[in-house]
């Protein structure tokens, strides 16, 4: 089993990582560690650090992809390369997208925003 | 061939990753948006400054398509509603029971990062983005 900690979070920094553990439904240590794992690829890109092991697993999953001929290796493949994959592709094929889209992912208003979470009606409780 | 009938709910446009990967095989789906998720996405992008026709523009390269507004059956959202309001009320669960029963003679699945919101659903599979692309997968390498 693997070891635990704890760590002292502010109020603000916990009701952060709550509220992306409710809106993305995995348990809060999971957005601590997408939080980090993202953090490193960025900072990895940008200081062209070595990279890490987990990377390294990652990127031969996704090299080796083509070559995989058994069905059920296909559940340990790490879909996140896939999908970058097909962004880049698809950005490449459509520039004036990756404008688009990387304007609807600038600023703190994301589309959770906007779901309709909470249907007031008065007609419950 | 068409792998799957499928429909989005409106948390699976945050992964515009898998939105582009819905572009690049589109092909192989026939993709819907049921009339609450076409007023979330529209929204938002009408937020970031982005108009319906660009909306629609975007939709267009996947070739996604509205869910007909016969589908639309009120009476049936109810009762959903009525039988599962222990489990999920209905002012929290509102979209959600539109999404679905509008979605219940159309599609073979609801993609959704909500799956849990979806359990009484009994006429589709309710998948993740992630686990539908594995799927997706599976059914390219078993035609090789």
């Amino acid at each position: 089993m693997a070891s635990k900690t704890t760590v002292a979070v502010d109020q603000k920094l916990r009701k952060k990582i709550k509220k992306l553990s409710a809106l993305l439904d995995i348990p809060q240590s999971a957005v601590i560690e997408k939080a980090i794992t993202n953090f490193e690829k960025e900072l990895i890109s940008n200081k062209n650090l070595p990279k890490t092991n987990a990377e390294n697993d990652s990127n031969d999953k996704m090299n080796n992809f083509s070559k995989i001929d058994n069905i059920d290796s296909i559940e340990n493949i790490d879909v996140s390369k896939i999908l970058e994959e097909a962004t880049k592709k698809i950005w490449k094929k459509f520039p004036e997208l990756e404008k688009k889209q990387k304007m609807l992912q600038k600023g703190p208003q994301t589309i959770d925003d906007f779901l309709i979470n909470d249907w007031i009606t008065g007609l419950e409780d | 061939m068409v792998f799957s009938k499928i429909a989005l709910d409106s948390n699976v446009f945050r992964n515009y990753d898998f939105i582009n990967y819905l572009t690049l095989y589109s092909s192989d789906f026939e993709i819907y948006l049921p009339t609450i998720v076409q007023l979330e996405v529209g929204y938002f992008y009408r937020m970031k400054n982005l108009n319906w026709k660009k909306f629609k523009a975007d939709l267009d390269k996947f070739r996604c398509k509205f869910i007909n507004c016969e589908n639309f059956k009120p009476s049936e959202i109810i009762e959903n509603a009525y039988r599962n309001r222990k489990e999920l009320p209905f002012r929290h669960h509102f979209r959600d029971y539109m999404i679905a029963t509008e979605c219940e003679d159309v599609i073979h699945r609801l993609i959704t990062y909500n799956t849990q919101h979806f359990t009484w659903v009994k006429k589709f599979e309710i998948i993740t983005p992630e686990n539908f692309v594995k799927e997706h997968l599976k059914s390219k390498k078993k035609k090789l």
